[in-house]
């Protein structure tokens, strides 16, 4: 419920923030922003009109929200997923990133769930994946994909 | 030429060894993509879509049209054998495929689905054959005040249909309009919203746009689900059914006429898609039949009504998508920017200067839906079963892998990747505040054509003692005003019409 109300509000500041941007723009470069900033702006108060008054009729509900674990999961997905781009780009090159990155990922989100057998098989299956579009796009295409210091 | 002789022109186009396998190619990822639970069309779609940058624009377009369309046909495995539907476009499905299932006749509701996903997608394609030359030949009279509001008037229709909340649909859409904004202005030439990123000035890149908002906050679903198991329902196949299924499916023409008329319809309106069709022509399925207490306990007509009217919406998207510029459906979004990758400018103009391409993509699509049939009946209860082996836990990392070449091939960019996972993350974080992907993305391509539009109308209007008099003295306008108007009005009308099992209105 908190969300709800704090959504509208954060659009309505960013709205003002940018709206204040549009002066430095000429007329024809300003207009149509400004446009869509004054509809952001009417919208979002009316969402946080409504917002208030859900609030005050039902109170705080509980909200579904993700789990402690869960978020962890995304949050370290997410870091190794921009790592990923990172390292690929600069140190491993696009098939070995690809392939690292990928299984440790897997890894991380199997758990313990998977056997160490289905583990490797699956891996095997996701580097052969990795490989055919790395020489499909890298040897048959000539894309140039990240090289690193590798390939 | 003639409408006629370009789709000759396009069938005998098709015929050449590369674009027939292109086209198995499309069909069979299609199946896979819509038979895995969380992968929708629109993602398939948006994964392959950079991949197809090194072939020609009808040999890209017939493959992602054959994916999109086998992609949606093969969301009803799962919907059958899983009760989880594949696609948005298959939630009907599971209404009375899945009681079909358990009552042993999985086989019989697969055929009902296939043949009616036939019906149905063919019925779209040949509408559009007949509306979209005509739509064309009135668009080819709009100006920029028409196109400003054509833009509102799909904004309006995008955010009124997005599901749940309406007023988050608009705010959602013109969240998207405002991401088209960051960059060069196309008229004033200044640079806007870029906090002095140079990376930015050149906009948000379309397709790591598209790619981010809708396919990594379905890896982070996958994340969060990465525990469940699904559980399947066999389907043995029975001999002689086949025969007795398609009679009994073409013996419903009025089911499966009504079904593909909602569907092609809703395809039509820029932004909605088979996830509302499917609803809406099941819930018109059980309000005309004469035992509507039947539906939901596992009947023919209810499969007949949700898949039939989501493969219609393929070629009712199509119309506003080649017409006018304005994606129909969210995977329309997607195609829109295959179609600027090959250099194509969607719109009117596209009929008379680029046909061929047109009619040899409609064409691809007709015989994709042909080859869908044996394709799916073939392997696609193999593959629901195969499926559900694949841990959701390998699934997210090879999407991510996927993601991460489909932004980068575009423009063979590292910085479009990082953009595609930060636009992902806000599309994650968005979509949990309930504003989904579907009202964004079209945002960011209706932006541009409402910018032009408003800004072009101003300069043109100033022969107007007020220049803005121009958006409301042409009779097109008022056209898109009054649409707009009624299109604000659909809700409240929505709300009243849905009826789904369980005697609920949704």
């Amino acid at each position: 419920m908190i969300a709800e109300i704090l959504t509208p509000i954060v659009i309505l500041i960013l709205s003002v923030v940018l709206f204040g941007q549009t002066t430095q723009y000429n007329y024809l470069s300003a207009v149509f922003p400004r446009f869509v900033l004054g509809l952001l702006v009417i919208l979002s108060v009316i969402l946080l009109i409504r917002a208030l008054v859900l609030f005050k009729k039902r109170g705080p509900s509980a909200a579904r929200s993700i789990s402690l674990k869960d978020f962890f999961y995304i949050f370290l997905v997410a870091i190794l997923s921009f790592l990923w781009v990172y390292m690929m780009d600069w140190v491993l090159g696009f098939l070995l990133g690809s392939i690292v990155f990928g299984i440790v990922i897997f890894a991380i989100l199997a758990g313990r769930s998977l056997k160490v057998k289905h583990f490797v098989l699956y891996s095997l299956g996701y580097c052969a994946i990795v490989f055919i579009f790395w020489y499909a796009l890298g040897r048959l295409l000539h894309v140039p994909l990240p090289r690193g210091l590798f390939f | 030429m003639s409408s006629l002789q370009y789709l000759a022109y396009g069938f005998a186009h098709l015929f050449v060894v590369k674009t027939l396998l292109l086209m198995l190619g499309g069909v069979c990822v299609g199946l896979v993509i819509g038979a895995l639970p969380g992968l929708s069309a629109t993602m398939g779609v948006a994964l392959f879509l950079p991949i197809t940058y090194w072939l020609s624009a009808s040999d890209s377009l017939v493959f992602l049209g054959s994916l999109y369309m086998a992609a949606i046909y093969g969301g009803s495995f799962s919907a059958i054998l899983l009760r989880t539907p594949g696609t948005p476009s298959n939630i009907g499905t599971t209404f009375d495929g899945y009681p079909m299932s358990k009552q042993g006749r999985g086989w019989e509701a697969i055929l009902t689905a296939t043949f009616s996903s036939l019906y149905g997608g063919l019925f779209g394609l040949f509408m559009f054959l007949i509306f979209a030359p005509m739509l064309a030949r009135v668009a080819l009279k709009f100006g920029p005040p028409e196109y400003f509001w054509l833009g509102i008037f799909g904004l309006t229709v995008i955010s009124s249909l997005s599901r749940g909340n309406t007023l988050k649909g608009f705010i959602g859409g013109l969240i998207g309009v405002l991401l088209s904004t960051i960059g060069v202005a196309p008229v004033g030439g200044n640079v806007r919203f870029t906090f002095n990123i140079p990376e930015l000035i050149g906009g948000v890149g379309l397709i790591p746009a598209l790619v981010g908002l809708f396919c990594i906050p379905q890896v982070i679903e996958m994340i969060l689900n990465r525990s469940k198991q699904q559980l399947y329902q066999e389907a043995k196949v029975q001999k002689g059914l086949l025969w007795k299924t398609f009679v009994n499916v073409m013996k419903r023409q009025i089911d499966l006429l009504r079904a593909s008329v909602i569907g092609f319809i809703i395809g039509v309106l820029p932004g909605a898609g088979g996830n509302i069709a499917n609803l809406v022509a099941y819930s018109e399925a059980v309000r005309a039949s004469k035992h509507p207490e039947k539906f939901g306990t596992g009947i023919p007509e209810g499969v007949i009504a949700t898949e039939a009217s989501n493969n219609a919406v393929v070629g009712g998207g199509f119309v506003p998508l080649m017409t006018l510029g304005v994606p129909g459906t969210p995977v329309d979004a997607i195609l829109y920017g295959a179609l600027l990758m090959q250099g194509l400018r969607p719109g009117a103009e596209l009929f008379t200067t680029r046909a061929d391409v047109v009619y040899t993509f409609v064409a691809g699509v007709i015989l994709a839906t042909f080859i869908m049939v044996p394709v799916g009946l073939a392997f696609g209860r193999g593959m629901a079963k195969l499926i559900t082996k694949i841990p959701l836990s390998l699934l997210a990392p090879t999407i991510i892998f996927l993601t991460m070449i489909g932004s980068y091939c575009v423009s063979n960019n590292i910085s479009d990747v990082y953009m595609m996972l930060m636009l992902g993350l806000l599309g994650f974080l968005l979509r949990k505040l309930g504003f989904e992907a579907g009202p964004i993305t079209l945002g960011l391509i209706l932006g541009p054509i409402i910018e032009s539009g408003l800004v072009q109308g101003l300069l043109i209007g100033k022969k107007y003692p007020q220049p803005w008099l121009i958006f409301i003295t042409r009779p097109l306008c008022w056209v898109f005003i009054l649409l707009s108007v009624f299109f604000l009005l659909w809700p409240v009308i929505m709300k009243k019409r849905m009826v789904i099992p369980g005697g609920d209105q949704k």
